[in-house]
């Protein structure tokens, strides 16, 4: 039996459905400019994160259980995190256009969960016992934060190089009214990629640890392992190209939203394709 | 007293003329005293570039009032009273309330949506307030002035877009930039345009900047037109060096070739790690080469981006202006509104007054009438008697504050009341000095604005 279908379906669909109103209230609000439907997305997206966190820490089945241990866990805590990492920063940033692109994310990224949790069945969940190990701990959390720093770094690359472009054209439309300057743009992507390629590092780090003392098959030849170290690579790049080549603006944001792919292969595409050693079967 | 608008601005007086009609600085106050003087009770100056208006209240009928106005105006500038009434404009009672707050909102501006105009109102009122010169109604009709400003510029977005070629350019640095304060600004060229984006680049606080012209004389006089001394002054030949130092550039030469070039961008971006540089080229001409935009990081602009940028703004400004002219009307029906009752609410307080006072005279009456009766039941007694007043009168109140907000007026019924019920004449009521329709607090209010 499909794990989710253990879960109520209100318990289940109640966070995207959040996700995805919050979605259509910062849509509205970028296109007008309402304050009203700018509390109303906000309220959403922070309802539906509490629904969310509500019924992990209340013992949750399939995409709702904690801690994750499968690849449709990990992407429902990735979507709740993104959530909660932003909620906070827009009240800091005053400005809800960085909303217009992470609601959707985190209803995507929770969707993808349900169907990789459909696919995968009951059989997929491996033992808690795995988390008694601190370096499988210690992996899990710091790939969970470096992946949602990542996240928050190729939006703010994509509203760059949105708004680079319609600098070029001096379009002085909604892109231009709603999105923050472009140097407040390129420092948050880099402090983004700042954060999440120190936690990726020790994710891997703490990965290989854990794998070498489970001595748990070929792990370094695992899809997953390859396309995650990929992403180490590319966001390395992006760290080394700013002071040696000069690459702020636009460059840097491609680099970022590079990466954010490569992230998104390690576990869309990689995860669920691996049937090696991060399948945990 | 009748509430009156006279003035001019842009639309009625070329600036050579209108230059001649402002009320600077000691002349406001002059003003407003001898406006005094002509009788007005209340009174605001509002003077600004484009217009010099004064908004008073006046004794007479209609024409009178713009003949004292008509004649301040010219006396008081020194012109012929015939060039007053040929560029001049006149109105009063619900047409100055609508004009004034169109001013406010921006809708009777020369650059719609312009936001200056907002708080030259609010200065105007405040100026005349702490002198004395306003009243309750003033008051409120300048409060009311200033918020539909507000509400305009909150609920549509007429004040949004850019307005003129230096806004625009000043708009798209800070998109880029953020704030200006640390960044330079090379101005090459001093010409009018070069000073106007000068003068916007400071006040939009950029952190200094750097004149390059051929006469050292012309950026001198730039430089000293600006609030504030930030500025170096170099030859055409340091302008290649500058463009390491500076992230804005702006020419307006009248130079027959380009002072820019790929070539000499290209070498200053690498010196520069690629930080973003903006150009604007309102020069004609051009003095920077097309081909400088396409370089990494580079943002450049010209006159017809700046222009078509400014002509969006307009098209979206007269959208917006429909909105902004529905918040006007709302506003001035409230504010008549306000006034209507402000009418009626002497003559409330007057017939519940004198209803009270029979009361309590009658009351009184039968009380030393009936003896024996405790405290307690002496209490009732006069309870009674002012209960049966208010139950008697709540239904003429109602229906006289209806009758104030609607198009029948209130004054029929105010006259109505006087004459059946002796207000205003001797009797119980007048006796105590509270009856009269011309007494106390209604007489600011009726002899105000609610007449016109």
């Amino acid at each position: 039996m499909s794990a989710h279908r253990r879960d109520s379906l209100l318990t289940l669909f109640a966070p995207p459905l959040l996700y995805l109103a919050g979605t259509a209230a910062y849509a509205a609000h970028f296109a007008r400019g309402a304050r009203a439907t700018g509390w109303l997305a906000t309220a959403a997206l922070a309802s539906g994160a509490g629904l969310h966190l509500v019924a992990l820490l209340g013992g949750g089945q399939g995409v709702l259980r904690c801690p994750v241990t499968t690849e449709a866990g990990f992407l429902s805590l990735f979507a709740l995190s993104v959530v909660l990492v932003y909620v906070p920063l827009e009240g800091l940033f005053r400005n809800r256009a960085f909303g217009l692109f992470m609601a959707p994310l985190a209803a995507a990224f929770y969707a993808t969960a349900v169907l990789l949790d459909t696919r995968a069945g009951a059989a997929a969940e491996p033992p808690l016992e795995l988390f008694a190990s601190a370096w499988f701990s210690a992996h899990v959390l710091s790939t969970l934060v470096a992946y949602a720093a990542f996240t928050f770094s190729a939006t703010t690359a994509l509203m760059l190089v949105l708004l680079q472009r319609t600098l070029a054209r001096a379009d002085m439309g909604l892109v231009f009214q709603r999105f923050p300057d472009l140097g407040t743009l390129d420092r948050m992507t880099h402090r983004g990629v700042q954060i999440g390629w120190p936690a990726l590092s020790i994710g891997l780090l703490s990965g290989a640890l854990w794998a070498a003392g489970e001595a748990r098959g070929v792990w370094l030849t695992d899809p997953k392992t390859i396309v995650a170290a990929c992403a180490w690579v590319t966001y390395a790049a992006y760290l080394l190209s700013r002071p040696l080549l000069g690459w702020q603006g636009p460059r840097s944001a491609w680099t970022s939203l590079v990466g954010f792919a490569v992230v998104l292969a390690t576990h869309i595409g990689a995860g669920p394709l691996a049937s090696g050693f991060h399948s945990f079967r | 007293m009748r509430l009156h608008l006279f003035g001019l601005n842009h639309r009625t007086t070329p600036v050579d003329l209108r230059e001649r009609f402002s009320f600077d600085g000691d002349a406001l106050r002059r003003a407003g005293e001898e406006l005094a003087g002509r009788g007005a009770d209340e009174r605001v100056i509002l003077s600004t570039c484009n217009r010099a208006e004064l908004y008073a209240m006046l004794p007479g009928e209609d024409d009178e009032g713009r003949q004292v106005l008509e004649r301040f105006f010219a006396d008081f500038h020194g012109v012929a009273i015939e060039t007053v009434r040929a560029h001049s404009y006149h109105a009063t009672g619900p047409a100055t309330t609508r004009h004034l707050l169109r001013v406010a909102a921006s809708l009777d501006s020369m650059v719609l949506g312009e936001s200056e105009i907002l708080r030259q109102v609010r200065e105007a009122h405040e100026f005349a307030r702490d002198r004395g010169w306003t009243g309750p109604s003033f008051n409120r009709l300048f409060a009311v002035a200033v918020e539909t400003g507000k509400r305009v510029r909150t609920e549509t977005a007429i004040g949004q877009s850019t307005t003129s070629v230096a806004s625009a350019a000043v708009d798209l640095a800070r998109k880029l930039f953020g704030s200006l304060e640390r960044r330079r600004a090379l101005v090459i060229g001093a010409g009018e345009m070069a000073k106007q984006i000068a003068r916007y680049l400071v006040d939009a606080e950029v952190g200094g900047v750097i004149v390059a012209n051929r006469s050292r004389e012309r950026a001198e006089r730039l430089l000293a037109a600006m609030p504030r001394a930030l500025g170096e002054i170099i030859d055409l030949e340091g302008v290649a060096g500058a463009l390491t130092r500076a992230d804005l550039v702006t020419t307006s030469t009248a130079a027959s070739k380009a002072i820019l070039d790929v070539a000499m961008v290209r070498s200053a971006m690498k010196q520069r790690r690629n930080r973003p540089l903006f150009i604007v080229d309102i020069a004609v001409p051009r003095d920077v080469d097309p081909a400088v935009g396409g370089l990494y990081n580079v943002f450049l602009y010209h006159i017809d981006h700046l222009r078509n940028v400014v002509r969006d703004g307009e098209a979206s400004r007269q959208a917006e202006a429909a909105q902004a002219e529905r918040i006007v009307e709302d506003e001035a029906g409230l504010f008549h509104r306000w006034l209507d009752e402000r009418r009626v609410v002497p003559a409330i307080a007057m017939l519940r007054q004198h209803g009270h006072d029979v009361a309590e005279t009658e009351v009184e009456k039968v009380l030393r009438r009936i003896e024996g009766l405790s405290a307690a039941d002496q209490k009732a007694v006069r309870h009674l008697g002012h209960s049966i007043v208010t139950k008697l009168l709540h239904d003429p109140t109602v229906r006289l504050k209806e009758a104030a907000a609607g198009e029948r007026g209130a004054r029929r019924f105010v006259e109505a009341l006087r004459y059946l019920f002796a207000l205003g004449e001797s009797g119980p009521g007048g006796a105590n000095g509270r009856s009269g329709l011309s007494d106390g607090a209604g007489e600011r209010t009726r002899s105000g604005i609610d007449r016109v």
